[in-house]
């Protein structure tokens, strides 16, 4: 079984395009167009593709709930600016991506954060 | 060809005018009505001599008079017969035999019954010749001065118009009018008629009690005019008579005095009636016309059949004559002059008449025509100004523009980032799916290549706003739904919003919110208006920050109204917030809501400010699109 991915993306564009991707990558994604959206749904996940600028609840936000929560997943986090010090937080558990990424880049870092649940 | 009835004549005259009459009955019935006679043949011939020519004017004024008195005579107008002898270019004239018997042949068959005689010259010409002309006909003679009667005694068979002058009245006259006048002028050109007179000036004002007699002679009326011109103050000019020099010969008196006169910088009197109205003040004058008529009366009588010697001499007419216009230049009264004058020229001038109604109405005038000039150029440079404004308007707007997308730049850079994220994923999927090439995945490569298709478009239709938003350039007036520009603001500020973790949504009206205008400035407004909500409301540090922007239709205006929760504008910048250069944010030029107030009064707006219970409400109103033009109030 294909480990389980969510990506949560506004931008439609972006969400059913990283889902595309991390697809045909082999891996089994769910996408999300809020943080509330992602809440509302069931983990675990293997590893969590966020973007920072989110309407209501923000990208960051989220990230800083989840990171009290057991077992917390690993975040890839995505921005349009440069990436702050405090989004590289705890570096085994969050990267950060800046739009737009090389495709090759966020599978790597998918796999880098979650090896075991790699396809 | 009745003969009218008259009165008993002298025999010499009633007999020859029987002769004539009888001839002509005689030549009229043998010739039956031919042109031989057509003159009215009982008329009698009255022959005018004159010594003179008929160029003076007092000569012609003369025969005026004399033609005016003979009219409409009980005994029937005389014919009249003119012979101008010109006797001063002829010297011994009046001696010539030949030229009596010249005028014996030349009047063989229209024989005087009368002679008129202007000057003694004619008589001396006809009684005094070796051969003596018409020695029985009458002689009416005027223009002979009382002391050259006395000396020849009065010719036989004779009546006539005494001439005297009043050159002592003059001076007197003179004397009363202006006591600071010590002497008198006679000015005299070269002419031999300017001699003549020059001993009647000479012994009419020569030691006149109390005034210096002084004459001017010169060679040329041009002299005469540069001495008058600066004549001492002292001095009044006498012009009697100045005839025209070599230079000038065909200038009469009248003219000549006209001249010299309006040249005088000193009063000028004269002793010719018809002279007053060239100049000269007036004096105690002979008037041609006057003496003409007498002395037309006088031939009237002697016509009538008195006896020439019975009818007693007359004394030529004179009175004191003055020029109204010429008194007020030397500012003399009325009251000075002697009684029995004659004042011409009295009407009182139109701008004195009229001064003030003239002064008021010249003044409106100059007044009104400063005013008009003054606002034709106010109007000129307003115009200058307002195109000058209107482009630094638009200037300023563009700097605006640039600011705002300055402002905006990393909200425009994550909004770039999006389609281009996007556009990359999905391209890399593709370059995956063709690797593969297992055929399975052809509809999830269509899907892809679809999606860069139409990110693509989105990444493209952003620098298309982009552009459009920074376009300088003249007003492009069109219908605009503003809840458009809203929409296309929200998504344009979005990502900027997001980063400053504040709240935007949109209260739109349910139906398009259309004015008229410019699209580019009016979206300006509304991104600063947007821009400054999001700044104002990002900086509290607690409670919802949160911006809406709301439209609505108002009677005949579209409102629109942007809320923040930034806690709301000090009622002191109120009044100053649309100012330029006002600015509360440390980054501001402070241009945002100037241009914002000058783009929305340039569409017929109003924009204002309002506090609610969590911030700011910035807003404006533009007339909704069909009711441009009819007006809307401020606030």
């Amino acid at each position: 079984m294909a480990s389980r991915i969510a990506v949560v993306d506004d931008d439609a564009g972006v969400r059913r395009s990283i889902g595309r991707l991390l697809r045909a990558a082999g891996f089994d994604v769910s996408t999300f167009d809020s943080a509330e959206a992602f809440l509302s749904d069931v983990p675990p996940w293997a590893c969590l593709v966020l973007d920072v600028q989110l309407p209501g609840l923000s990208g960051r936000d989220l990230a800083g709930m989840l990171a009290g929560t057991a077992p917390a997943p690993p975040i890839v986090l995505m921005t349009s600016h440069e990436p702050v010090p405090g989004d590289a937080g705890v570096p085994e558990r969050w990267t950060c991506l800046r739009k737009p990424f090389d495709a090759a880049d966020l599978i790597a870092a998918i796999q880098r954060l979650a090896p075991a649940d790699a396809p | 060809m009745n003969r009218p009835v008259h009165r008993p004549r002298p025999a010499t005259l009633y007999s020859h005018v029987a002769r004539r009459y009888s001839l002509l009955v005689l030549t009229t019935l043998l010739v039956a009505g031919s042109a031989i006679g057509s003159e009215a043949t009982d008329a009698p011939r009255v022959l005018v001599l004159h010594a003179e020519t008929t160029q003076l004017p007092a000569t012609q004024l003369m025969d005026q008079g004399f033609r005016a008195a003979l009219r409409g005579q009980p005994a029937g107008e005389p014919r009249v017969y003119e012979e101008y002898l010109d006797a001063r270019r002829f010297p011994g004239l009046a001696r010539d035999p030949e030229l009596a018997r010249w005028l014996a042949h030349k009047y063989r068959h229209d024989r005087p019954d009368l002679i008129v005689s202007v000057t003694s010259l004619p008589i001396d010409l006809l009684r005094r010749s070796s051969e003596p002309l018409w020695p029985d006909v009458p002689i009416v003679f005027n223009a002979i001065a009382d002391d050259e009667l006395q000396q020849r005694g009065r010719p036989a068979n004779s009546t006539g118009v005494v001439h005297r002058w009043h050159l002592r009245e003059t001076a007197a006259v003179i004397r009363q009018l202006f006591p600071e006048i010590r002497r008198i002028v006679a000015p005299f050109g070269p002419s031999a008629l300017d001699l003549g007179y020059r001993e009647v000036v000479r012994a009419g004002l020569q030691d006149t009690s109390g005034l210096a007699y002084e004459e001017w002679n010169e060679p040329t009326i041009e002299r005469l005019r540069q001495r008058i011109q600066h004549a001492p103050e002292d001095a009044a000019i006498f012009l009697l008579v100045v005839s025209g020099d070599r230079a000038t010969p065909s200038l009469t008196p009248y003219e000549t005095v006209q001249d010299l006169a309006r040249a005088s910088n000193r009063p000028v009197f004269g002793g010719f009636s018809h002279h007053v109205g060239t100049g000269i003040v007036g004096g105690v004058m002979v008037d041609p016309f006057a003496v003409g008529y007498q002395t037309g009366e006088l031939t009237a009588r002697l016509l009538q059949g008195e006896q020439a010697d019975a009818v007693p001499l007359t004394i030529a007419a004179s009175r004191p004559v003055f020029d109204a216009r010429q008194l007020r230049r030397y500012g003399v009264t009325t009251a000075a002059l002697p009684a029995n004058s004659e004042l011409l020229f009295d009407d009182v001038p139109v701008f004195e008449r009229y001064r003030w109604p003239i002064l008021g109405t010249l003044g409106v005038v100059a007044v009104q025509a400063v005013s008009i000039g003054v606002l034709l150029q106010q109007r000129r440079r307003r115009l200058k100004a307002e195109a000058e404004q209107r482009a630094h308007m638009q200037e300023m707007a563009h700097l605006d523009r640039v600011a705002s997308l300055g402002a905006l730049a990393t909200s425009l850079a994550h909004e770039l980032n999006q389609p281009l994220t996007a556009i990359l994923m999905n391209a890399q999927v593709a370059q995956l799916l063709l690797e593969r090439s297992d055929g399975a995945s052809s509809e999830e490569l269509r899907e892809a290549l679809a999606d860069i298709v139409e990110d693509d478009r989105r990444a493209s239709d952003i620098i298309v706003g982009m552009r459009r938003f920074l376009k300088k350039g003249e007003i492009e007036a069109g219908p605009v739904d503003l809840n458009g520009l809203c929409r296309d603001t929200v998504r344009l500020v979005a990502p900027r919003a997001l980063d400053k973790r504040v709240t935007i949504s949109s209260a739109l009206s349910t139906e398009p919110a259309f004015v008229h205008g410019d699209a580019v400035q009016l979206q300006q407004v509304i991104v600063n208006f947007v821009v400054n909500a999001i700044d104002a409301s990002g900086v509290r540090e607690t409670g919802p920050r949160r911006v809406v922007v709301a439209s609505q239709h108002e009677g005949a205006e579209v409102r629109l109204a942007v809320h923040d929760s930034g806690g709301g504008v000090a009622p002191a910048d109120m009044a100053l917030i649309f100012r330029p250069f006002v600015s509360t944010k440390a980054d501001g030029l402070g241009m945002g809501l100037s241009i914002s107030r000058t783009i929305v009064e340039a569409h017929r707006g109003r924009i204002w400010v309002e506090n609610d219970e969590s911030g700011a409400v910035f807003q404006f109103a533009l007339p909704a699109v069909g009711q441009i033009g009819s007006g809307t109030k401020g606030p």
